[in-house]
């Protein structure tokens, strides 16, 4: 993993706390670093396809497998 | 006993949702035991009145939030006015996530049930009243805390609190009225702004 990777663990919990959580790791991150996020409630896809898009900070990948949702977001 | 606990559960569960999504008197113990799947017998086992069922909910749902995403944005980990931000995306992000769901934003389950209720149910509008005051208090603290470490200048921080909540609630009120969950996240950042000064004494 790279050393600018950062995870977010947002399994089991629903809406809004995982966009709070993500909320949070971003902010806690420098320009540039990735945090990778795990979910498994549904509504975190667009959820935090809207945070991103309000925010600046950019969706790498969005992808949903039968673990739940992953995604990785590269902070603005 | 477990399925006991299930019961209970589901019947809780069930008029949260239809007190949330629709109101309290237009839904009545037959739809909510009908949609939970449950007897009317047990159902008075464990409420024995629609009152009594409308107190749990409020509990359930004061202590679900209170646990969850309040206990989140109210963070101590966070700066005191920074945690207002956090308050007002969990708002904006779940009345839009049950939009998306619903198609209508249901608004707030305790403002909703306030205007309601208040006038016609003085257990109810007490028992929503002291869910307010709690509420009120978190911002409350979060003032405090602010003035004690010079991010803002000292103010009644009681009366501040409360305008803050009553601000919070108004937006909601609004958003849930166009049926536009962006008035949230719109007007809501606002809400560091509003400042109640103390009243000179002489």
């Amino acid at each position: 993993m790279n050393e600018n990777t950062h995870t977010l663990d947002a399994r089991g919990l629903s809406c809004p706390l995982p966009i709070l959580k993500t909320k949070k790791a971003i902010s806690a991150l420098a320009a540039g670093e990735i945090l990778e996020v795990i979910a498994t409630d549904p509504g975190s896809v667009k959820d935090l396809d809207s945070f991103c898009s309000q925010t600046g900070n950019e969706m790498i990948t969005s992808e949903s497998s039968e673990d739940g949702f992953f995604f990785r977001i590269r902070k603005a | 006993m477990n399925s006991e606990l299930d019961t209970k559960e589901r019947i809780l569960a069930t008029a949260r949702e239809l007190f949330h999504g629709r109101s309290y008197a237009d839904v009545g113990i037959k739809e909510i035991c009908s949609l939970a799947k449950v007897q009317k017998g047990s159902f008075y086992h464990f409420f024995p009145s629609k009152q009594d069922l409308a107190m749990a909910v409020i509990d359930n749902m004061s202590d679900d939030w209170a646990n969850g995403f309040v206990a989140e944005a109210f963070d101590e980990a966070l700066a005191p006015i920074e945690r207002l931000d956090y308050m007002v995306d969990a708002v904006y992000y779940w009345q839009k996530a049950a939009k998306s769901i619903e198609g209508r934003m249901p608004g707030c389950l305790f403002g909703n049930l306030a205007l309601e209720v208040s006038t016609r149910d003085e257990v109810l509008r007490a028992r929503l009243n002291a869910v307010f005051e709690k509420a009120s208090s978190r911002f409350n603290e979060a003032l405090e805390q602010a003035i004690e470490i010079g991010d803002i200048p000292p103010l009644d921080t009681k009366a501040t609190a409360t305008a803050m909540l009553a601000y919070l609630e108004g937006v909601i009120l609004l958003a849930k009225t166009r049926n536009d969950p962006e008035v949230v996240r719109n007007l809501g950042p606002a809400i560091k702004s509003i400042r109640i000064e103390y009243k000179h004494k002489n």
